[in-house]
């Protein structure tokens, strides 16, 4: 385990050199994606300076929303970018070429890409902005529940990502289908989710809870309720994450069978 | 080291195909092997040839770990490739001609470093190893280039380094010397022929260059719409399709001979194939010698392209 | 000429025979169509007066579902193209007796188009009958949509082509590519309908490129816009498509002197 990290950091360290050869680039793109994220936080704004507010929720609680998945999602991709560009390295041929190394494909996928930073500025922004707003009260507790709802998202959106790529295995092309659910559910989770209809929130409660990363763990830091369900916010990000790490492996193990 | 060799035993493999639009799905069976068994003694030097689409690749895969067969057993070193995948490619080293395993934005050195953590090789030993392979290899002043930056040749130099800088018990070439200029070639050539004399390692050669087994390999695998059609080493392969001599003459005058075939005519120079069988090359020359005056002589093996090729035909004809 | 009709034919054809992704796909924009309908609803339910009313964003957003794959939201320009950038073997392309522009977008147009086509109508469909969606009022309406829709998809792809061009200058990461599309949905309606943004902004947004790939296009459908305006959607589409061709061209032109070869 601690060789695979070691060797994770190891090759992360390589591909920050090849990017920051770039630097100047980089910088130009972080800015870009920065400024985009907060044309969409402003679009949100709009929305709330027209209409006032919609039940239970208000410009600075739904900014907390905002912020909230856009630093998740962005920690995801930021070590996920592998997997969301999986079809590129099958039709590449280079997962022959990682299978033939001794370390797991996930780990050689996971090689951490620094372009996500400008959503996770962004995302920073939006949340402080809104729990200053709302005058969410910052200790010790809270702050450590933050951390561990912020992994648990980053996780949630991590194994979506792998199960996604394990997609590219038998569908070739399933880059649409991955487009549309990762964009869909990342402005959804930016909004609240738990008054919509019944079955909805049904399914983003049990069958992609984006839940854990929305209202529950906003309700929790607004009230200053933790209840049960709030302190397993995580934990579910992380189960999902397990299920989306055992079906990558069933999707490695399923490809290497029946080849190609 | 382990270098008990490679024992293969009835192994197939076949792929479906799907093909067809949107409204009409058409699925197709390649039988890519075909109960396919061979061993292979450790520390030889293996050429594999064959036709595109012949199995080769497949059988590769097969070897390396990453392509379960449908049937049969496969034992290299005393480990199974697939079931045992990741304990496996730690002691295998492969390079592929087209496509690259080292960091293409980085120094070579730099993959070199990586590969040394990846494969958990012990520093000094490490160290000895690179400073050898680098030396054979003469890709001491390139260490620090970025790999995008390198020519073909010496890229391909920098791969086999690669390859090799974990000691592996097992190697697999796939088109090494494909697109290198002759100095190139024979380096890598040179290194391969080094390989085989440590005898610690068991070498498998894909290619489409004769001149490569010719010059470097044991034996061949001869492989032929997933089976294997040929076992053996070079001298067999000439035995089993034909012990055919060239024989090229330059005469003032035409000459001819009912056993000797013509293959081409340029200028004052003939050159005819014959079989040593039906007459000797004493006998036919002078036969040459009766009808014109001869001022020059060569008479070679046939190019061991033409007896691969006429190994084809026939297996080609055996089939239809 | 043939040749590019050949090639968005190939593209059309390979689009189409992912048959699991489209079904996929047209699930997920009815999910998250569903989601942006509830959202809205609750913003309306306060009763305050708007530009739009709530049948009519209702309708908007479900086209922005139908209509998914042309919005600057899925601006993953055809990866292939890309990677051949990054390892220079789009060289291979420069071989081909064809303008490498037109080529690129002929592609483009092709893998817009065809998972649209496969899309639209189902969630048009579903939408309508089960979601509140709304059909154009009348039938000038709707022409002015498809017109605007069609300008809407070579606008997009000559934004693609240029995102992609601009791959000549990055070493690694996706650069660009990765960094406007948040812009370009945030200034072309796909968010939020233009309508309802504030004044000065929404002229602003109006201006660029995006709002004529999105919004435009939508409110003839939904009926904001009347018929008459056509002409000057259709101009700005058309301007902008050929700046972005213009800008393409110059681009391409110089990163192929300027390309990398590999050394050797």
């Amino acid at each position: 385990m601690k060789f695979y990290i070691r060797m994770w950091w190891l090759f992360t360290r390589a591909a920050l050199r090849t990017q920051l050869a770039d630097s100047a680039n980089a910088v130009l793109w972080a800015s870009a994606t920065l400024l985009g994220m907060l044309l969409e936080w402003a679009t949100l704004w709009a929305l709330f300076a027209r209409f006032g507010s919609i039940p239970g929720w208000d410009f600075a609680s739904s900014s907390m929303l905002f912020g909230l998945v856009r630093i998740a999602f962005g920690i995801a991709e930021m070590i996920g970018r592998g997997f969301d560009r999986f079809h590129h390295v099958i039709r590449k041929g280079d997962f022959d070429r990682m299978l033939l190394r001794p370390i797991p494909v996930a780990i050689q996928l996971s090689v951490a890409e620094f372009s996500r930073f400008g959503m996770i500025g962004a995302g920073a922004v939006a949340f402080i902005y809104g729990c200053s707003a709302a005058h969410v009260v910052f200790n010790i507790g809270t702050i450590a529940y933050l951390i561990a709802v912020i992994s648990g998202g980053a996780a949630l959106f991590y194994g979506l990502l792998m199960m996604q790529a394990t997609l590219c295995f038998w569908t070739v092309d399933g880059i649409e289908v991955a487009n549309a659910v990762v964009y869909g559910g990342q402005t959804a989770a930016q909004l609240p989710l738990d008054k919509l209809s019944r079955p909805l929130t049904f399914v983003f409660t049990y069958i992609f809870p984006l839940a854990i990363i929305n209202w529950i763990p906003a309700r929790a830091l607004l009230s200053g309720d933790f209840n049960a369900l709030a302190l397993a916010a995580p934990v579910i990000g992380w189960l999902f994450f397990a299920l989306g790490a055992l079906v990558w492996k069933i999707g490695v193990r399923a490809y290497t069978s029946t080849g190609s | 080291m382990n270098t008990t060799g490679i024992d293969v035993q009835a192994v197939s493999r076949s792929y479906r195909r799907t093909s067809g639009s949107l409204f009409q799905r058409k699925t197709t069976t390649v039988h890519a092997l075909h109960d396919v068994s061979f061993q292979i003694p450790g520390g030889a030097l293996i050429g594999c040839i064959g036709p595109n689409g012949a199995g080769k690749s497949t059988l590769v895969k097969i070897l390396c770990g990453i392509l379960k067969p449908d049937s049969g057993t496969v034992n290299v070193n005393g480990r199974e490739p697939f079931s045992q995948r990741q304990e496996h490619v730690r002691h295998i080293g492969v390079v592929f001609g087209q496509r690259t395993q080292l960091w293409w934005d980085l120094p070579v050195s730099d993959t070199f470093e990586l590969l040394r953590a990846l494969y958990q090789v012990p520093g000094h030993r490490f160290d000895a190893r690179q400073k050898l392979l680098v030396d054979r290899l003469g890709i001491g002043e390139i260490l620090n280039q970025r790999v995008r930056e390198l020519s073909l040749g010496q890229r391909m130099r920098c791969e086999l380094a690669a390859a090799l800088l974990h000691e592996p018990d097992v190697v697999f070439l796939d088109e090494p010397t494909i697109g290198l200029d002759a100095e190139a070639k024979l380096a890598v050539r040179e290194l391969l022929r080094w390989l085989q004399q440590t005898g610690d390692v068991t070498t498998i050669l894909t290619t489409h260059d004769l001149q490569d087994i010719e010059a470097v390999a044991d034996r061949v695998l001869v492989f032929g719409s997933g089976s294997i059609l040929l076992n053996g080493s070079l001298g067999d392969l000439r035995t089993a399709f034909g012990n055919t001599k060239v024989i090229r003459i330059a005469t003032d005058s035409p000459a001819s001979h009912p056993a000797a075939h013509l293959a081409k005519a340029i200028g004052n120079e003939q050159t005819f194939t014959f079989d040593p069988a039906q007459i000797s090359a004493a006998d036919l020359l002078a036969a040459f010698a009766a009808q014109a005056v001869i001022h020059d002589v060569e008479i070679t093996d046939q190019s061991i392209d033409e007896v691969v090729a006429r190994m084809y035909q026939h297996h080609r004809g055996v089939q239809s | 000429m043939r040749l590019l009709w050949l090639v968005f034919q190939m593209r059309m054809k390979r689009q189409l025979a992912y048959r699991t992704a489209a079904y996929a796909g047209i699930v997920t924009q009815v999910v998250f169509g569903l989601v942006l309908v509830a959202i809205f609803a609750a913003f309306y339910a306060n009763g305050i007066k708007a530009p739009m009313t709530l049948p009519q964003v209702t309708t908007y957003v479900w086209l922005g579902q139908a209509f998914f794959a042309m919005t600057p939201y899925s601006v993953f320009p055809d990866a292939e193209l890309r990677e051949q950038i990054r390892d220079g073997s789009v060289a291979t392309e420069l071989l081909r007796p064809v303008d490498l522009h037109s080529l690129w977008m002929a592609r483009t147009l092709a893998s817009k188009l065809a998972p649209t086509a496969l899309r639209c109508i189902p969630v048009i469909v579903v939408a309508t009958l089960f979601a509140g969606m709304h059909l154009p009022p009348d039938i000038p309406s709707f022409l002015a949509w498809l017109l605007t829709t069609i300008g809407a998809l070579v606008l997009i792809s000559a934004f693609i082509v240029l995102m992609i061009l601009t791959q000549f200058w990055t070493v690694a990461g996706d650069g660009l590519s990765r960094a406007v599309p948040g812009i370009a949905a945030a200034t072309s309606g796909q968010l939020v309908p233009l309508a309802l943004l504030p004044e000065n902004i929404r002229v602003v947004f109006e201006w660029l490129p995006f709002s004529g790939m999105v919004d435009k296009p939508y409110a003839f459908w939904v009926g904001t816009r009347p018929v008459s305006d056509l002409p000057f959607v259709l101009g700005h589409q058309l301007i902008w498509t050929f700046v972005l061709v213009l800008a393409g061209r110059l681009i391409l032109g110089r990163g192929l002197r300027r390309l990398t070869v590999t050394g050797g």
